[in-house]
């Protein structure tokens, strides 16, 4: 558990997720921080530094959330329009489920 | 600890860091009226005040504190603090998967309690990130005490110290700390504290029906409100000679609980012959971090006065000198029987070899240092 990724948004990036709902692993062990999160992804033993904006998208995925729930939720939080940040959301979404942390629910 | 900044020789720590300590510890709490914390430190000042809030645990409150920009830092210090905060998140990351995966491996033969750290940050503070912690605490029942440490010992981690004769530790001691895989520290408690005052804690009290608090998808066990309390306030006052900043914060931030049941809190002071400590507890937690609302624990804490005894079982925590000694010495008195007191007398002047090889090296140096120690103790009891 020793490696630290930060997970950057960046803007413009498409999207390969589908619609489908996805949720935090409830295995995963996370704690806040003042600069967003961190994230120890079960059984891999590594740890992941979430931004702000990666953190409200951790936050959102308490319950199970489309991207486009999500999306929906965060631009709302930022007085933002969903399609700004739908591209951002989504590869946040994308490293959170390739590490493990983030699981589909369906 | 640069250009004595944090503590002195004698343990003092200079005033400017001390209040940035304060400032930090009582961030957050309504009812303080500690002095905001208004400019950045200066450079040395704040080597030695980052220094600190590692070693005391301070880190997520001073986080908070900066972020909440109720403690003004220069940029530097921002980004600083940043890495600080990342590293003390980390280890609580680390220890928190320590403690489940202990856990699970005493579940099937070993009712146990997770002690202090995740449990405190999870159950005494709205936000967890607020508390930090170094080790991993967990109270094991006295009679799968033994059986315990041996599932441990048998994943690799090693104990401190031996014992000075098999079965002292679940008879007489407070616990175990054993090095766990990674460095990581895990002490296994039979009971609350060393000494007198943790063999007079009633151990069916502590697994009363549990608290329980969510960590990794598991629901892990607790003590319940009050004895957590009481935990605290031991900890407070009789974890170290010179009271700690985050025990007294724990202290201060379930005493304010209004959930907390403050004639529980006295029905099991009592029981434990513990009022003293949970009086001592919440006065210096509402002195030092300037707490002005009252509760009824607080002002019946201001107004206790201990009897003499108890006056004595404190002094052997919080004498800054022959704490050990002291505390072996009123153990006895504490030994309920006249077999159970033999028995302890003899572990610790007959102990086994190999403890005397590894403290003392032989009976004679051991014997002699004994009666030195136990001569200075006794003498102004």
């Amino acid at each position: 558990m020793g490696e630290l990724r930060h997970l950057i948004t960046t803007g413009g990036s498409t999207s390969s997720l589908t619609d489908e709902r996805c949720v935090r692993s409830p295995e995963a062990l996370w704690r806040r921080t003042t600069s967003g999160a961190l994230v120890a992804v079960p059984d891999g033993g590594e740890l992941l530094h979430l931004n702000q904006t990666a953190s409200l998208v951790w936050d959102e995925l308490a319950e199970p959330r489309s991207p486009s729930e999500v999306a929906d939720a965060i631009a709302r939080l930022c007085g933002r329009t969903p399609e700004t940040i739908r591209g951002d959301i989504e590869q946040v979404l994308g490293q959170l489920v390739s590490r493990g942390a983030v699981w589909s629910a369906g | 600890m640069v250009g004595g900044l944090t503590e002195g020789p004698s343990g003092e720590v200079p005033s400017t860091v001390r209040a940035a300590q304060l400032a930090c510890a009582s961030h957050g709490l309504p009812s303080s009226r500690v002095a905001p914390h208004t400019a950045p430190l200066p450079r040395a000042a704040w080597h030695g005040f980052t220094t600190s809030i590692v070693d005391q645990r301070l880190t997520g409150l001073a986080a908070r504190a900066i972020a909440d920009e109720a403690f003004p830092v220069s940029s530097e210090q921002r980004a600083e603090m940043e890495v600080l905060e990342t590293d003390a998140a980390a280890l609580c990351l680390r220890l928190d998967a320590v403690l489940l995966e202990v856990s699970a491996l005493l579940a099937p033969f070993a009712e146990h309690r997770a002690l202090k750290g995740a449990a405190t940050a999870h159950l005494a503070y709205p936000d967890p990130a607020l508390r930090c912690y170094g080790d991993v605490d967990i109270l094991v029942r006295s009679d799968h005490f033994d059986a315990a440490l041996a599932a441990l010992i048998q994943r690799s981690a090693r104990p401190h110290f031996d014992e000075p004769r098999p079965g002292f530790t679940h008879r007489f001691s407070k616990g175990v700390a054993v090095d766990w895989v990674g460095g990581i520290e895990v002490d296994l408690h039979r009971t609350l504290a060393a000494g007198p005052l943790g063999q007079s804690v009633h151990l069916a009290d502590l697994f009363e029906p549990a608290d329980t608090f969510e960590l990794g998808g598991a629901h892990l066990l607790a003590l319940p409100r009050e004895v957590r309390f009481l935990h605290g306030c031991y900890h407070a006052v009789l974890g170290s000679s010179r009271p700690r900043l985050v025990p007294l914060r724990d202290v201060a931030q379930m005493g304010l609980d209004p959930r907390l049941d403050d004639v529980e809190v006295h029905r099991l002071a009592g029981s434990w012959r513990a009022s003293a400590v949970v009086a001592r507890a919440v006065s210096l937690a509402w002195e030092t971090l300037e707490i002005v609302q009252p509760t009824r624990l607080s002002e019946w804490a201001a107004s206790y006065r201990p009897t003499a005894p108890e006056h004595r079982a404190l002094r052997c925590y919080t004498s800054t000198e022959e704490r050990y000694a002291r505390q072996a010495l009123a153990m006895v008195g504490s030994i309920k029987g006249v077999r159970g007191k033999i028995s302890y007398i003899h572990a610790l002047a007959l102990p086994s070899r190999s403890y005397v090889a590894e403290r003392d090296g032989t009976y004679l140096r051991r014997w002699r240092r004994a009666a030195q120690l136990l001569r200075r103790a006794g003498s102004d009891r």
